[in-house]
């Protein structure tokens, strides 16, 4: 492939939908060829991403097209899907079908039947699929992952992941957790998905409590706690709060192995990492995550290298988010599926 | 003055001994410990006379108001209650004991009696932690509470250490302290783990309050051999902000919501800033509360509410179901 034929489906999750559309469309691989709002009103669009379909194929001069039959009848060969969570793996099946490598903002899904059919659907292909998840492209946690990777803590045996971030509240479609998944659906990939890539093991049993504090109209939990114990037998701890305005920091890592530990400690450094053989602080973060990822993206279409975020990494994420919601509506412990 | 006798001359001895000793109406008026060396020590440190028992100093001839109780858990109930039937005011280390049924005859032996009994939960008299809890009352309350420990700790059951000292000795401290900020305890669900240990050296565990908040704690006596990890990290959200308190006495960091600049405060370095500093204004306010007559900040009520709180713990380890509190009646907030 010598050049990128990118389309943009839905403005649902606007942020992505302008800011990753605007950066791909700078770069000499990729040539943006149109932006499909989805047959959505004018003020949907406005709504969700501040701005119009029309103004904003102007511009980055691409085409404006309503429906994905014009879309697809452009000869694309790529396709970036930032349309309500709900419709993701439907529209990722469909531009699989149409010969599209796909990037879907995150999260692909909050059901784990979604997800498999979307792993169905691009096993053979030649198309890729990335699915969307920033933190993957953060210097500081990359770091982190490699130090456990060195054993720099030892074994570990204690994680406490906290996300802390305003709910998604604005939009019709996000307040509603049929379509968006709400809280804990919009940030489970942050979650469970962190967890897995850092310490390689899997959730094995988890409990969970959650309740709505602040925004009752949102009918799904703004505040979620986790407690459970990974495949390797560590003590896991989640917290997802969501009835902040201000999301600083926007995450807390602290780990505590046999021989060190490991924290972020976000107004100050990266990380901190202290064991007997001193203090390593971590460096400046100075990566712009989303860049980043659009960066793999283009990699990944340009066969230079695989999708770090596969549909496969999302099955365990979805998994988790399914048992934290029976273990908070049964009160139970619940078991994972190994 | 309130003539205090120290029972137990280890570290918590010494500091319930500077306390004492500090505080303007009260005075040391005699030590104990079964180990002479120990007891012989804070005694010519004070200048006042040792003995071997509690038993011995009641028979003899020193005239004591309070007793100050400072030895290994086992035997806080028993020597609160030799004590208590003696008249005495007690102020005792934590916990006040490592399961309900052991403080039972406690219980009833201070029905109707005009004792002061208190229980040393020191953490809470941490200044920072007392301005938290301040900023809560004037914010509604949390939203949910996160308290991390880490230190290293014994691992292995002998006469001292059961399977769940983890749970039943120091994460005592934790729940006062999440107690203290939000109130009683309502449902617990805790998992541990034994890493290269024969006791539970790891603890995660979720909490809901009575007042509907939530709340997780984790412990662990294992990790990070000799680093540095903070000994005590505590998260707080509230509708109006998130605070976050830095080993007790390093900072208090707020991020309210609405304003996008965090807030840091830190002790002046004129002022105590140590643990042991905090054991010193424990004790001053309990002695303040004997002096008045008044039931203690951390009294019966409270201490008896954390053993609870630690039982649940266990029975949801061994059972790995979330488990009731018992005892903790109602929605009642220690002013």
């Amino acid at each position: 492939m010598e050049t990128i034929r990118l389309g943009l489906i839905g403005f649902s999750q606007g942020f992505y939908a302008t800011t990753y559309t605007r950066y791909l469309s700078r770069l000499k691989e990729v040539d943006v060829v149109a932006c499909c709002d989805l047959g959505r009103p004018q003020s949907y669009v406005r709504e969700c991403a501040f701005t119009t379909a029309e103004q904003f194929c102007g511009e980055i001069d691409a085409a404006h097209v309503r429906n994905l039959r014009e879309l697809f009848d452009l000869g694309l060969n790529a396709v970036l899907v930032t349309s309500e969570v709900s419709e993701h793996a439907l529209h990722t099946i469909e531009a699989l079908e149409n010969a599209c490598n796909v990037f879907v903002g995150k999260p692909l899904s909050f059901r784990s039947e979604e997800v498999k059919s979307v792993i169905r659907a691009a096993r053979g292909r030649k198309e890729i699929v990335l699915c969307g998840n920033p933190l993957r492209y953060e210097t500081g946690l990359y770091r982190i992952k490699q130090r456990l990777e060195q054993n720099a803590i030892g074994t570990l045996i204690n994680l406490r992941l906290m996300v802390n971030h305003a709910a998604m509240v604005e939009q019709e479609w996000e307040r509603d957790p049929m379509r968006s998944g709400g809280p804990l659906g919009t940030y489970g990939v942050y979650l469970f998905d962190l967890v897995r890539w850092l310490t390689g093991a899997e959730v094995h049993e988890l409990f969970a409590e959650g309740d709505t504090f602040v925004y009752e109209h949102i009918r799904s939990d703004d505040t979620v706690q986790i407690t459970g114990r990974l495949s390797n037998g560590a003590l896991l701890h989640i917290n997802l709060i969501t009835t902040v305005t201000w999301d600083f920091p926007f995450l807390i890592l602290d780990m505590v192995g046999t021989e060190g530990t490991i924290r972020t400690d976000y107004p100050c450094h990266a990380y901190v990492l202290q064991s007997e053989n001193g203090e390593e602080l971590g460096g400046a973060r100075y990566d712009s995550l989303g860049a980043m990822e659009m960066e793999h993206f283009v990699d990944c279409c340009m066969g230079r290298t695989k999708p770090n975020v596969p549909p496969e990494a999302m099955l365990p994420v979805t998994r988790g988010i399914e048992a934290v919601t029976a273990s908070i509506a049964r009160k139970e412990r619940i078991l994972l599926p190994s | 003055m309130l003539r205090v006798a120290i029972v137990g001359c280890g570290w918590a001895g010494k500091w319930h001994a500077i306390a004492v000793e500090r505080h303007t109406s009260a005075e040391v008026c005699a030590v104990v410990d079964a180990e002479a060396s120990k007891a012989g020590a804070l005694s010519a440190d004070h200048a006042v006379p040792s003995f071997r028992s509690l038993n011995d100093l009641l028979e003899s001839s020193v005239i004591v108001d309070a007793v100050s109780i400072c030895t290994m858990p086992m035997d806080h109930v028993p020597l609160s209650l030799t004590a208590v039937r003696a008249g005495k005011h007690v102020f005792c280390e934590k916990p006040l004991a490592r399961d309900t049924h052991e403080s039972d005859a406690l219980v009833r032996a201070l029905e109707g009696s005009e004792v002061t009994f208190g229980v040393n939960f020191n953490q809470r008299h941490s200044p920072l932690l007392r301005s938290l809890y301040d900023t809560l009352q004037s914010e509604g309350g949390a939203h949910v509470i996160h308290v991390g420990m880490h230190q290293q700790g014994p691992r292995h059951i002998s006469e001292r250490v059961n399977e769940y000292y983890l749970l039943t000795d120091s994460c005592c401290h934790i729940i006062d302290t999440m107690v203290y900020l939000n109130g009683p305890i309502e449902e617990v669900h805790a998992m541990g783990a034994r890493v290269n240990s024969s006791i539970v050296s790891d603890v995660a565990v979720n909490v809901r309050f009575f007042d509907g908040s939530l709340g997780s704690f984790e412990h662990s006596f294992v990790g990070a051999s000799k680093g540095q990890h903070p000994f005590h990290i505590l998260d707080v959200t509230t509708e109006k902000a998130r605070h976050v308190l830095h080993n007790l006495y390093d900072g208090l960091s707020t991020f309210a919501h609405e304003e996008e600049q965090g807030v840091s405060s830190t002790l002046s370095v004129f002022e105590d800033r140590s643990y042991g500093d905090s054991i010193v204004r424990s004790v001053h306010s309990w002695i303040d509360h004997v002096e008045r007559n008044e039931e203690p900040e951390t009294g019966l009520e409270v201490s008896m509410h954390n053993v609870n709180v630690v039982s649940a713990c266990i029975e949801s380890i061994e059972t790995g179901r979330a488990v009731r509190t018992a005892g903790a009646a109602g929605n009642w907030r220690i002013e």
